[in-house]
């Protein structure tokens, strides 16, 4: 059943699990432990459309990268996937294999652990059960970047495909507009012992479960964490430890452009790292995609690159050479984007200002910071495909100064993929939740979402967190009495 | 050519365009264009002129040949 918290307040005097924010993540675990015949409530702050009211709530200050974590979640139910793109990628086994560089530890869980959940995470993102990630271009010369394979959702919006099961389950509440505004944890008992909830009038009411799951997103899960009094008072969440610290998001960089040699195909490619690659340059993982420009499908290459080819060839002197090829200034045939990934960093992180928001929840600061790390993982990557690319006689790239020059000056755009905010580890001194999802030091608060990454990979997030999603099902299911 | 000759004709080559990418040429090079380098971290076969990452074989000098 759905029900509009502005309107309606009645919960049930207790719950099995408490599950906070109706997105990809929400919607999974509540209808799943529903299914299962616990009784659940969702606590969605928006409503079942886009208000800008409500999306006010995730406005937020930017003391670094400019992150546009506004822009870039939807606060309604359905969540992000409102306006996600659909495209799938899954994490390697390298990626839980292998720690972040940086000193921090990675993955304490093995791929494994995951993958057995790929099959039904891909039926929920309605991908093809029998076709497996698919690459759309061929190899690239050499080993250390492979054809990138991915499927393409359609996209799957969660609460338009789940709508008749969020209203219909049996043991479900749905409630909208049921902003979470506090947590309340018993320190004696190591147990959250209610959420505090409010309309959009300010008028507050606690939910009572045994188990409660945030799942509102990298910057909210760390928000509703750090703004808890009685979590800080109670000792789980430290000023100095990990709650809100390794924000990190997929690098989006223009690399530069491209010139195709006559007779190549134009279609988009997409390279991605091997692990060859990480180990030999001891980088992050990234992919490189070649897009050409509509203007070049549309009217053909220009006669300017077609005498670049000729002009390269010929056997004209050293210096003329090199004025020439220094000044062709031409666009290209396409664009080189990117899908990098960045490695956790405590100082990309988000913290609470004083300042409240409309309902009296401390707002998020975002401080979204790029490591030198991350620059050479961008650098080395843009040069090593540019010369890939040349190997394999597709053509030529011309990067940007800022890629092959010096400079630690870059522009580095976010692929809103919010990622790492209350991070998985073995112990509590390098992150928020245990390999259970659950918070350090409490009985019965979990989290589920993208916050939780160890690494990120360079894979788009939704399935995985879906992947994580129905694992964290598992376990619940499994260790919770009635 | 002996297959010994070319290796040391080749090697003459790289040697000249790393000379080149480092000092020398390149630095009139780089007073007109501002733009040669030799790709960071790269092996010698790549150059940048530009931005553009290029085979440096497109750049012997003829009297190399």
């Amino acid at each position: 059943m759905i029900k509009n918290y502005q309107s309606d307040k009645h919960f049930r005097a207790l719950y099995d699990f408490c599950v906070i924010g109706g997105g990809p993540a929400g919607i999974t675990l509540a209808l799943r432990l529903a299914g299962h015949g616990w009784r659940v409530v969702l606590a969605e702050g928006g409503g079942l459309e886009y208000t800008e009211r409500s999306q006010a709530l995730y406005r937020a200050k930017s003391t670094g990268r400019d992150a546009y974590v506004e822009a870039s979640r939807q606060r309604y139910l359905g969540g992000t996937s409102n306006h996600w793109a659909g495209r799938c990628r899954p994490f390697d086994p390298s990626d839980f294999a292998d720690p972040p560089r940086g000193g921090l530890p990675g993955w304490p869980i093995h791929f494994i652990e995951i993958d057995r959940y790929l099959p039904e995470a891909k039926r929920i993102l309605d991908l093809p059960q029998d076709s497996d990630f698919k690459a759309v271009n061929t190899a690239i010369q050499g080993e250390d970047f492979i054809a990138d394979r991915f499927l393409l959702s359609p996209p799957t919006r969660f609460a338009e495909k789940y709508a008749k099961e969020l209203r219909e389950t049996e043991g479900l509440d749905v409630f909208i507009n049921c902003n979470c505004v506090d947590l309340e944890f018993d320190s004696r008992t190591k147990r959250l012992s209610a959420a505090v909830v409010s309309d959009y009038d300010r008028r507050r009411g606690k939910i009572i479960a045994s188990n409660y799951i945030l799942a509102m997103g990298a910057v909210e899960n760390a928000r509703q964490l750090l703004n808890s009094n009685s979590l800080a008072s109670g000792g789980v969440i430290h000023k100095n430890g990990f709650a809100g610290c390794c924000f990190m998001e997929h690098l989006n960089v223009d690399l530069g452009s491209f010139i195709l040699k006559e007779g190549s195909d134009s279609s988009t490619r997409q390279y991605y790292t091997s692990d060859t690659f990480i180990r030999k340059h001891r980088t992050g993982k990234g992919n490189a995609t070649f897009s050409i420009v509509e203007q070049v499908k549309s009217y053909g290459r220009t006669a300017a690159i077609k005498d670049f080819f000729k002009n390269l060839a010929c056997n004209t002197g050293f210096a003329d050479k090199v004025k020439f090829v220094a000044r062709f200034d031409c666009p290209g045939d396409g664009d080189i984007g990117t899908l990098i990934e960045q490695f956790p960093n405590r100082a990309s992180r988000i913290s609470l200002l004083n300042e409240t928001d409309e309902l009296g929840v401390r707002k998020a600061n975002v401080h979204w910071e790029i490591s030198p790390e991350d620059i050479r993982t961008i650098k080395t990557i843009g040069i090593e495909v540019a010369k890939r690319f040349a190997d394999s006689g597709l053509g030529y790239v011309k990067l940007n100064e800022s890629i092959y020059g010096d400079s630690s000056t870059l522009a580095v755009h976010p692929h809103a993929h919010h990622m790492g905010t209350t991070r998985m580890t073995a112990t509590p001194t390098h992150g928020v939740v245990d390999e259970n999802c659950k918070v350090f030091n409490t009985d019965n608060l979990y989290v589920a979402g993208s916050s939780i990454f160890s690494r990120g990979g360079a894979c788009n997030p939704t399935m995985p967190i879906l992947q994580l999603a129905l694992r964290l099902v598992d376990y619940l299911h499994r260790h919770t009495s009635k | 050519m002996n297959t010994q000759g070319k290796a040391v004709k080749l090697a003459g080559r790289r040697r000249f365009l790393k000379a080149c990418g480092l000092a020398g040429i390149g630095a009139i090079v780089c007073s007109v264009t501002g733009a040669f380098r030799k790709v960071p971290g790269a092996e010698a076969d790549f150059i940048v002129i530009s931005g553009w990452v290029l085979p440096s074989r497109h750049f012997a000098h003829p009297a190399d040949d």
